[in-house]
């Protein structure tokens, strides 16, 4: 069943339980227990597609609870625990939101090596793929919540997770953490848009989380072969242009970037040189949201 | 002294033209590696090669004339693939 | 929809029982009978995995189900943990083993005897527990007198101190069995060189030499590894005499069931000569502990007339406090229920260790200059 069709209530009532709220992700099930109505709040609105599911094999066992220590009286903080262990400090608890999100991904990066994981967006659209690779501000986030908003499936605004078997890309859809100005230029883009709470003052300056659509949190099992790459680099005022890379470049510039090519081994020198050898690798610069993706859309639709 | 790549050795290597990746099992490393890179590590995978030898095969591929920059060249290279673990050194009686 | 309350209901019920004395057993017949395997249900899978996590065990588990029981059927979810696990421990492996060269290339220069100790070891010599088992450093063994001109010799050759703290520094060149770990600058694996197996304050003081005399050659390399009977003794002496007897530490007492199941069905003196070489090197009652808690918790076929006869038997107190504490210590928790009991024994057995390590004179002024330096770097 889907979080949107669950009476806010039983969420809540599932969430505060012993077996907490288990919801797929599609490339894994997370069990989340918490007593922070704010935070479940806020989370139901940003994963409403997803679903609850009960009697699965369950990847991550997720806390989010109030820290109990005199420090809990000054100012109320919350810490993140996965399998019964805290990796992280504590946050204030206003920001568990993010917390979560961001230790979230944390256990992914530690745990899926199954998949070579390239720090990437990654988007799909007549079942043709282009990952984004990039590094934080070339604009990534920005463009893969503009093409979401415009009918593309939102395949990963930061995991380009590529199976190790068969080297067909794995959802892993989520709400996409916009900053600072994005924010503003996500909503004029598409004034539709949903968003969750404000949270300023992150390490990363105010965030806000764009809602994956509907079509990408149904469709999060169905894998995808990749058929472009594409460097973004945002620049203010500059025109849309892309241009082809060598392989050679694009392969160092993806092994240089990705969360676990050097653990995957020859699997992850393989899967690599697939990429580049079967996709066409471009570096995008652009600043209009709208002209690239018109550029994109024509690319896709050949 | 002659080097080789290791028969035990499993280098993967994929060629776009000019340039090349390399990925060693023995230390999980990959390197970007050029032209010049690519013939020497080819003919150290064949059979081993003294500097010498390797000068006078690298002089045929490439038409190059001065064979005494060529060979400081070469000798650089082989100090940095040894110490990449991607050749190793054998005795030149064996 | 009643049926269905019900049924989650009983299920939770049941997930609960499996706190303490349950998930424990769980834990252990994988091992014990992993043929029992094929019955789990999904969520005695999800707990069973979630303990081998949490003890790093998941990996090796992975490979000794793979070695052991090829036709098993496997939840897909849960082969995906498992080969996830498996990836990043056969990276590891690769980095030691990488590393082992380097340092065998750079020492070969020395012309002095280093011996390859645990982890290290089981790798080296292809021994088939060596698969999954997921490694932090390298530890090696070389002559006292030797040690600083290998330290020198490394140090020249790119690698680098850990320790830059000046207590630190001085605390493990005066009371330790090493010396401060090294790590060359372009890789991540530390080697940790020792003089001799346990700390100098340490209870028990096995002579290094005799081990020097019994280390035996490994095939394309210079460095060598303990002959079988010192490897498990070392490992005995680590795990009883130098650890901390928690839930990381089960994986060593693995180590010792799978070392003592290889050699013995390999000679039929084996428990004669290893209790002999425990006498020479003083090492019985570690070699007691590791044999008795080998074959209470995985099986270990050893002869019970070998237990009784043992040298390193301690008193009737002592065996019933450790027969009760060790196991408790050593098993994982059900992560969803952790036990006050079992924290504390660990703390006891935490305070055991340490004693066992150093003189009372000694430990209190390091514990207390450590909990210093703790509270000043807070500030």
């Amino acid at each position: 069943m889907k979080i949107k069709d669950i009476p806010f209530r039983q969420l809540l009532k599932a969430a505060h339980s012993r077996a907490g709220l288990c919801i797929d992700f599609g490339m894994c099930v997370v069990r989340l227990r918490s007593r922070e109505n704010d935070f479940l709040q806020a989370l139901a609105l940003l994963y409403q597609d997803f679903q609850v599911v009960e009697g699965q094999f369950i990847d991550f066992h997720i806390d989010m609870q109030r820290p109990v220590n005199y420090r809990r009286w000054m100012q109320a903080q919350i810490v993140f625990s996965i399998n019964g262990a805290k990796p992280f400090d504590p946050f204030p608890v206003s920001h568990a939101l993010p917390l979560f999100e961001w230790g979230l991904n944390w256990c992914i990066a530690k745990q899926g090596h199954h998949h070579l994981m390239l720090h990437a967006g990654a988007v799909e659209k007549n079942g043709k793929a282009i990952i984004f690779p990039a590094l934080p501000g070339s604009g990534k986030s920005t463009l893969s919540a503009a093409l979401a908003l415009r009918g593309w499936r939102l395949l990963s605004d930061e995991f380009g997770l590529v199976r190790a078997e068969g080297g067909l890309l794995q959802a892993m859809p989520r709400p996409i953490p916009l900053k600072n100005a994005s924010i503003q230029v996500i909503q004029d883009f598409e004034p539709s848009v949903v968003l969750g709470p404000l949270f300023p003052k992150t390490r990363k300056g105010t965030v806000a989380h764009c809602q994956p659509s509907t079509d990408s949190a149904e469709r999060c099992k169905q894998l995808v072969k990749p058929a472009f790459v594409v460097f973004p680099q945002y620049q203010a005022d500059s025109q849309t242009v892309l241009e082809e890379v060598l392989p050679h470049y694009a392969f160092l510039k993806l092994a240089s970037n990705a969360f676990n090519y050097e653990v995957m081994g020859r699997t992850g020198f393989e899967r690599l040189t697939d990429i580049v050898n079967s996709c066409i690798c471009f570096n995008l610069t652009y600043s209009d949201l709208d002209h690239v993706i018109a550029r994109l859309d024509g690319m896709v639709s050949q | 002294m002659a080097w080789e790549v290791p028969k035990t050795q499993a280098l993967s290597i994929e060629i776009w033209g000019e340039h090349a990746v390399v990925y060693n099992d023995l230390s999980g490393e990959t390197h970007y590696i050029n032209e010049l890179a690519i013939e020497v590590l080819t003919l150290l995978q064949k059979s081993p090669e003294t500097l010498i030898s390797l000068s006078d095969k690298i002089c045929s591929i490439f038409e190059v004339g001065d064979k005494g920059a060529l060979q400081q060249q070469l000798s650089q290279l082989i100090i940095e693939f040894d110490n990449l673990g991607l050749i190793t050194a054998v005795n030149c009686e064996n | 929809m009643l049926l269905h309350a019900l049924m989650v209901w009983c299920l939770n019920k049941m997930m609960h029982h499996y706190s303490g004395k349950k998930s424990r057993q769980l834990l252990l017949s994988a091992f014990t009978t992993p043929a029992t395997l094929a019955q789990l249900s999904i969520q005695e899978w999800e707990l069973l995995v979630r303990m081998l996590r949490a003890n790093k065990l998941l990996a090796s588990f992975a490979a000794r189900i793979e070695l052991t029981h090829p036709d098993l059927k496997i939840p897909a979810k849960v082969a995906e943990n498992f080969q996830a696990a498996q990836r990043l421990a056969d990276y590891r492996k690769k980095l030691v083993l990488w590393e082992l060269n380097r340092l065998n290339k750079v020492l070969a220069e020395l012309d002095i005897d280093v011996i390859v100790l645990k982890g290290g070891a089981y790798i080296l010599q292809g021994l088939h527990m060596s698969v999954g088992r997921l490694l932090a450093d390298i530890d090696i063994l070389v002559p006292k007198q030797d040690i600083a001109r290998v330290e020198k010799h490394l140090l020249a050759h790119g690698w680098q101190t850990t320790q830059h703290d000046e207590y630190d520094q001085q605390y493990y060149r005066n009371w330790m069995h090493e010396i401060p770990a090294l790590r060359h600058h372009e890789r991540f694996i530390e080697v940790d060189i020792h003089h001799t197996i346990l700390p100098l304050t340490s209870r028990l003081h096995p002579d290094p030499r005799r081990l020097f005399a019994g280390a035996v050659a490994v095939a394309g390399y210079d460095c060598k590894v303990l002959s079988t009977y010192d490897m498990l003794l070392h490992s005995a002496v680590h795990l009883f005499y130098d650890a901390e007897l928690n839930a990381s530490d089960l994986r060593d007492l693995l180590d010792l069931h799978e070392l003592f199941s290889l050699f013995s069905s390999q000679d039929v003196q084996f428990w004669k000569k290893l209790e002999k070489r425990a006498v020479e090197l003083e090492l019985q009652r570690p070699l007691y502990y590791a044999m008795y808690f080998s074959k209470q918790l995985f099986n270990t076929e050893i002869p019970t007339d070998v237990l009784v006869a043992s040298k390193g038997r301690p008193l009737y107190g002592v065996r019933v406090f450790m027969a009760y504490c060790v196991p408790l210590a050593l098993l994982p928790e059900n992560p969803d229920y952790p036990q006050k009991k079992v924290a504390f024994i660990r703390w006891l057995l935490y305070l055991r260790s340490h004693y066992l390590r150093m003189p009372l004179t000694l430990l209190i002024p390091h514990l207390l200059k450590k909990s210093k330096s703790r509270l000043q770097a807070n500030q």
